[in-house]
C-alpha cells in the first residue's frame, strides 16, 4: 500500500510504509517481557534497600551477618569514651600518673572484682581523699564526679572498656548496674571516699 | 559492480548535474531541489565529522599500541594513556557521530517532510559553536582538565559549547518538523524526534548532576552509566535505525513491513533503553535494585531487537541481490547485523554471572566498539555515501575507494570486536582465578590487544579513503565557486568550459 | 503516530519515567548520605583525606588513571568459618569433641595448642552456629566468624565488597570499568611505602612484573625531575642508574591519595572478617589482692590504620 502520493516515475521516490495489522504475538512478548523483568527486579532488588549492595539479598540477610559480640562492641565504645574523658589523667596506658594524682587502672584492685559496684560509683560521683592502689598511697588529688556528663551507657562502656584492657580481666559492667546504682546513690552530694566504698560489700565476696 | 553508473552514487562524473525545475501543480518540491537547499549545512557537518573521525582513529591507533607496548609515547603528559583514551572517544562521539547524525537527521526531515531547509545559517553558527566546542572539549582533556566521567570528560566549558549549539541545532529541527508539507509520518522521523530531546535533556541533566551542582558519592556513577546508556541506547541508535528504516526500503525499492512493528519497536526502544545504561553498575558500590533494574532493562532490549530484526529483514524478504550490487546497502545492513550481536551480546553481559567474569576486561571494550563502529559508524557510512552526492550534485570523484573503505571497515571491525571479545573472556577467566598472578593476567591479553591494534588500523585506513573522497568531492563542489570568485574579483578569465559558470549557482 | 505534539508528550513521559526513576529517587535514597560512624571503632567513616591527598586525587583524574584501574571490590559471596577461641581447662574432652564435630585430627591438637586457631572454613550460618554451640567442654568458647568470597578479596585487593558509603568523600567517583591494572580501591591496606610508589611511577616495569610478562602501565617520568648525580652522591632514589630522580609535587600528592585509599573499614552493610584475637595474659595479682576472674574474649577488630 503505498501511503505517500509520489510520482511513481520519480526515481527518487521516498520510502513506504505496509499497514499489517496489529502484532498480537509482539503484545504478548512484551508483557512475557515485563513480567520477567518485573519479577527480576523484586528477587534481586533488595527490597529497593539503599543499604543493600550485590552479592547481599537483602537488609536482612546483612543483619544476620553481623558480629554478635556484644561485649567486644561495648568495650570498643568504651575505649572512645575514655580517651575523650580519662585518658588525660589516668594515660593511655592506664598506668596514671603523679603529675595529675592520677592512680593506675591497668592491674588496679579496684578494677578487677567480679562486682563493679564500687568502681561505678566512683565514676559516677568522683572520689576524694587517699586510696591505695596496688600497694602504693594516692591521696592528695580528687576525681571529678561524671554522673552529670555521662550517660548509664557511656559509664558501662567505659568502664568495661577499663576492665579488659591493659591486662586487666573482668566482666563487662551493664548499664543497668550503672542505673541501680545511679538511683541507689542518688542522695549522695559529696565526693566519695575510700570509707565509703569500703562500706559498699561486693557481691561474691565472702 | 559499476559503482560510477549505480543509480543511487549520484550522477557519472562526466554528466551535467540536472538543472531545477519547479514542481508539480501541488506545490511540493522534488527531491533534487530539496537535496540541493540542504547542501551547505549538511556538506559542512559532514565535512567536520569526517575530520573529527579521523582524528579520533588515529589516536585510537596510538591507544592500542600503547595497550601492548607501554612505554610507547609515554613521555609526554599530553599523550598519557589515560587523556588519550578519553578524548578518542569523544572525538568520535562527539566529533563525528553527533555531527554527521545531526546532518543526516536534517536531510531526512527536509525529504520526509517534502520541504527545503530553512535557517541556514542558525545552522552554520551552530555546527561551527559545535566544533568549536569539541575543539576545546578535546584539548581541555589533553591538558588534564577532563571531568572524571565517562563520556562526559570534557570540561564544562566545552559541554556548554555544545549544549549551546545542540540547543540551536534542536530549534531548527523541531520548526523543520513543524513546517514539514507531509503529514504522515514516516518511523524515521519518530526515532529521530526522540533522539533529540532524549540528547538534549541527558546532556544537561547529566552535566548538570555531575559537573555543575555534583552529587554525591557512588551516585555520581548512577548519573554517569545513566548518561553512557542514554547516548548510546537513545541520541546515536535512534539515529542509526531511523537510516536503517530508511534506506532499507528506499534502495530495496520495497516497502517497510510493518508500521505496527515499527511503532512497538520505537516505544520498547524508549522504554527499555531508558533504563538500560545501568547494567553497567551490576556488581558496583551503588545499591543492588539499580543494577537489577539495568539488567531487566537490557534483557528487555532484545525485545526491540527482535522487531527491528523481523521488520527489516521481512522488508529485504527476496532481495538478496540487493547486497550484492549495493555498496551502500551493504554498508547499512552490515550495520543492522553488528546491531543485533551487540544486542545479544548486551544482554548476555549484565548478568550477574556474565558480568563476574568479562567485567572490568577488554570484552566490554570490544562491544563498545562493535556498537560504535560496526553499527552506528557502518550505518552513518551508508546514509553519507547516499546524500552526499545528492546534496552536492556531484558524484564520488573515486568510487573504487568506497570498495576500500568498506573492505577495510570490515576486516577491521571484525579484528577488533573478536580480538577484543576473546581476549576479554581469557583475561576474565584469568582474573578471578585468584591464583593466576595478576602480570600473567595481562600477559595473556597482549597478543589479543596486539589483534585489535591491527583491526583499528585497517578501520583507519578505511576512513582515511573516505576522507579523502570525500575531500576531493568537495574540492569539486568548491571549485566553481573559487573560479568565479577569480573571474569576478580578480578578472582571471581561465579557457572557459560551460559547466563552470552555470553549475555552481549561488549556494 | 502522526501527530507531533503527542508523539512528543510520549517522548517526554518515557523521559521522565526514566529521570525521575533512575536520577531522583536513588538522590533521595543515597545522595543525602553522610560520613557515618562506625560501630567498632566510633570513628567517623569515610576519614576526610588530607589536602596532599585531595590533590593528589585531582591528579589521578587529571591523568586518567582510571582508565586502566579500578577502584571497586566485588565480592561474590559470604560463608562462614569457626574459631577456637579459647581452649578452656579440660583440653582431652575438648579434644574429642571437635574429632566427633568433623575436624581433621592433626588440625585438632594444633587448634588447641594455637587457640584462638580455625577449625573449618565453607560453613552456612547456621551450621558453624550448631557446631559452635556444642564445643563447651571446659569453658572452651568457639566463635562463627565470617568469611567474604571473592576473586578480588582473595587477590588481597580489598576485605569486603565496597559499598556506597566507601566513596562518600570522593570527587569525581573513579569507579573504572576496565583493568588493566590491578584495582585500587584498598590501595592503601596493602602500599609498599612513599619510596616503593614513587619507583612504581617512575619505572613501573622495574617493580613489577619481569621480563617476559612486563608491566603494561606506562612509566610517568614526567612526573619527576631528572639530574646527573655529581661524584660520590648516592641517589635518594635509586630508579635510573647515575641519575638523581627526584620527585614533583604532583608525584607526591598522587603518591599520598593512593596512600590513603582504604576500604576495609567494618561497615552494618559490608561486614569484615573478625576472628578471635590472642588475648594479653593477666598479670600475676599483687599479694593480698583477690585474683582477677578471667573475663569473655575481647575480639576488638582492629582499628583502620589512620588515613595519612
Amino acid at each position: 500500500m503505498n501511503e505517500r502520493p509520489n510520482n511513481p516515475q520519480d526515481a527518487e521516490a521516498e520510502p513506504t510504509v505496509r499497514r499489517s495489522g496489529f502484532p498480537v504475538l509482539v503484545l504478548a512478548a512484551l508483557s512475557v517481557v515485563l513480567y520477567w523483568g518485573g519479577m527480576y527486579v523484586i528477587d534481586f532488588g533488595g527490597d529497593a534497600d539503599a543499604r543493600v549492595h550485590y552479592p547481599y539479598r537483602s537488609f536482612k540477610q546483612i543483619d544476620d551477618y553481623q558480629p554478635k559480640d556484644a561485649d567486644a562492641m561495648a568495650a570498643a565504645k568504651g575505649a572512645l569514651v575514655y580517651s575523650r574523658i580519662c585518658l588525660a589523667c589516668h594515660q593511655a596506658d592506664g598506668n596514671g600518673s603523679r603529675s595529675q594524682n592520677a592512680p593506675p587502672l591497668a592491674g588496679s584492685e579496684w578494677v578487677a572484682p567480679k562486682d563493679p559496684s564500687r568502681i561505678i560509683r566512683i565514676v559516677l560521683h568522683g572520689l576524694s581523699g587517699p586510696i591505695k592502689v596496688k600497694g602504693e598511697d594516692w591521696g592528695t588529688g580528687q576525681m571529678l564526679a561524671w554522673k552529670e556528663t555521662l550517660t548509664d551507657e557511656d559509664i558501662a562502656h567505659v568502664l568495661t572498656f577499663v576492665r579488659n584492657s591493659w591486662g586487666n580481666k573482668a566482666l563487662a559492667v551493664k548499664p543497668e548496674q550503672v542505673a541501680k546504682i545511679r538511683k541507689e546513690t542518688a542522695g549522695h552530694q559529696s565526693y566519695m571516699t575510700v570509707p565509703d566504698l569500703e562500706k559498699v560489700v561486693l557481691l561474691g565476696t565472702p | 559492480m559499476n559503482v560510477s553508473s549505480h543509480p543511487n552514487l549520484g550522477h557519472g562524473p562526466t554528466e551535467p548535474p540536472p538543472t531545477f525545475t519547479p514542481s508539480p501543480a501541488e506545490g511540493r518540491w522534488s527531491a533534487a531541489q530539496i537535496d540541493a537547499s540542504c547542501r551547505w549545512p549538511v556538506l559542512l557537518l559532514f565535512a567536520s565529522a569526517l575530520a573529527w573521525l579521523v582524528l579520533g582513529s588515529l589516536l585510537q591507533f596510538i591507544i592500542a599500541i600503547k595497550l601492548h607496548a607501554a612505554g610507547f609515547l609515554a613521555d609526554s603528559p599530553w599523550l598519557t594513556l589515560g587523556r588519550l583514551r578519553p578524548a578518542a572517544m569523544d572525538c568520535f562521539l562527539y566529533g563525528f557521530a553527533s555531527q554527521a547524525g545531526m546532518g543526516v537527521l536534517l536531510w531526512l526531515f527536509c525529504r520526509l517532510g517534502g520541504i527545503k531547509l530553512v535557517l541556514h545559517w542558525p545552522l552554520l553558527v551552530a555546527g561551527k559553536v559545535w566544533n568549536i566546542g569539541v575543539t576545546v572539549g578535546f584539548l581541555g582533556i589533553l591538558l588534564g582538565y577532563s571531568t572524571g566521567f565517562e563520556w562526559l570528560e570534557m570540561p564544562r566549558a566545552a559541554a556548554s559549547l555544545l549544549f549551546l549549539a545542540f540547543a540551536l541545532f534542536g530549534l531548527v529541527a523541531v520548526v523543520l518538523f513543524t513546517l514539514r508539507r507531509q503529514n504522515e509520518l514516516f518511523p524515521s522521523q519518530w526515532f529521530l524526534l526522540a533522539g533529540l530531546f532524549w540528547f538534549a535533556w541527558s546532556y544537561s541533566g547529566a552535566n548538570f548532576l555531575t559537573v555543575v551542582n555534583p552529587v554525591r558519592g557512588s551516585f555520581q556513577a548512577v548519573v554517569n552509566a545513566w548518561f553512557t546508556g542514554s547516548f548510546l541506547n537513545l541520541w546515536l541508535a535512534p539515529i542509526a535505525f531511523a537510516g536503517v528504516l530508511y534506506f532499507v526500503p528506499r534502495l530495496t525499492g520495497q516497502p517497510l513491513f510493518s508500521r505496527e512493528l515499527a511503532i512497538f519497536a520505537f516505544w520498547t526502544q524508549l522504554g527499555f533503553g531508558s533504563f538500560a545504561g545501568l547494567s553497567s553498575l551490576v556488581e558496583s558500590p551503588v545499591p543492588r535494585w539499580i543494577g537489577s533494574v539495568g539488567t531487566a532493562a537490557t534483557v528487555g532490549l532484545l525485545l526491540p531487537l527482535a522487531i527491528n530484526a523481523l521488520n527489516w529483514h521481512r522488508t529485504l524478504h527476496g532481495n538478496c541481490q540487493a547486497w550484492k550490487t549495493d555498496i551502500i546497502l551493504r554498508f547499512v545492513l552490515f550495520g543492522a547485523g553488528c546491531y543485533l550481536l551487540q544486542g545479544i551480546l548486551g544482554a548476555v553481559y549484565a548478568t550477574p554471572q556474565v558480568a563476574a567474569i568479562i567485567g572490568f576486561t577488554y570484552a566490554g571494550v570490544g562491544k563498545t566498539f562493535l556498537t560504535l563502529h560496526g553499527f552506528v559508524a557502518m550505518v552513518l557510512f551508508g546514509c553519507l555515501y547516499y546524500i552526499v552526492p545528492r546534496v552536492a550534485q556531484v558524484a564520488w570523484p573515486r568510487p573504487g575507494w568506497i570498495r576500500v573503505h568498506w573492505v577495510c571497515s570490515v576486516a577491521g571491525v571484525g579484528l577488533v570486536f573478536l580480538g577484543l571479545t576473546i581476549g576479554g573472556i581469557v583475561q576474565g577467566f584469568k582474573m578471578t582465578d585468584p591464583q593466576v598472578p595478576f602480570p600473567s593476567v595481562v600477559k595473556g591479553t597482549i597478543m589479543f590487544v596486539g589483534i585489535s591494534t591491527l583491526g583499528v588500523l585497517s578501520v583507519l585506513v578505511g576512513q582515511i579513503a573516505f576522507l579523502g573522497n570525500f575531500a576531493l568531492l568537495l574540492q569539486r563542489v568548491l571549485q566553481p565557486l573559487y573560479q568565479m570568485v577569480l573571474v569576478e574579483c580578480c578578472g582571471y578569465a581561465p579557457d572557459a568550459t560551460p559547466t563552470v559558470a552555470k553549475a555552481g549557482g549561488k549556494p | 503516530m502522526n501527530n507531533g505534539p503527542l508523539l512528543f508528550l510520549g517522548i517526554l513521559a518515557s523521559l521522565a519515567t526514566s529521570f525521575w526513576g533512575l536520577l531522583i529517587a536513588p538522590q533521595v535514597q543515597i545522595g543525602q548520605q553522610q560520613p557515618a560512624v562506625i560501630e567498632a571503632t566510633g570513628e567517623i567513616y569515610p576519614a576526610a583525606r588530607s589536602g596532599l591527598a585531595r590533590q593528589g586525587a585531582e591528579i589521578y583524574r587529571s591523568l586518567g588513571c582510571v582508565e586502566c584501574h579500578s577502584q571497586q571490590v566485588r565480592q561474590t559471596g559470604v560463608n562462614f568459618d569457626l574459631w577456637l577461641a579459647e581452649p578452656g581447662t579440660n583440653r582431652a574432652e575438648l579434644s574429642a569433641t571437635l574429632t566427633r564435630l568433623g575436624v581433621a585430627s592433626a588440625e585438632v591438637a594444633r587448634a588447641i595448642e594455637q587457640a584462638p586457631a580455625k577449625l573449618r572454613s565453607g560453613l552456612t550460618q547456621v551450621e558453624a552456629q550448631t557446631i559452635a554451640s556444642q564445643i563447651t567442654n571446659g569453658d572452651a568458647k568457639a566463635q562463627v566468624v565470617l568469611a567474604n568470597l571473592g576473586p578480588d578479596i582473595q587477590r588481597g585487593w580489598g576485605r569486603r565488597v565496597t559499598v556506597t558509603q566507601d566513596y562518600l568523600g570522593d570527587y569525581p567517583v573513579q569507579l573504572g570499568n576496565l583493568r588493566v591494572g590491578p584495582d585500587l580501591a584498598n590501595y592503601g591496606a596493602r602500599s609498599p611505602g612513599l619510596p616503593e610508589i614513587l619507583k612504581h611511577l617512575y619505572a613501573p616495569q622495574m617493580v613489577v612484573g619481569n621480563a617476559t610478562k612486563p608491566s603494561m602501565m606506562p612509566p610517568y617520568r614526567f612526573l619527576f625531575t631528572k639530574r646527573k648525580l655529581r661524584e660520590g652522591e648516592t641517589p635518594t632514589l635509586p630508579v635510573e642508574l647515575g641519575y638523581e630522580v627526584t620527585p614533583k609535587p604532583e608525584a607526591e600528592a598522587l603518591a599520598a591519595y593512593l596512600m590513603s585509599l582504604r576500604a576495609d573499614a567494618p561497615l552494618k552493610e559490608a561486614p569484615v572478617p573478625n576472628p578471635p584475637t590472642k588475648s594479653a595474659p593477666a598479670p600475676a595479682p599483687a599479694p593480698g589482692q583477690p585474683a582477677p576472674i578471667p573475663a569473655p574474649t575481647s575480639a576488638t577488630p582492629p582499628p583502620p590504620t589512620p588515613t595519612k
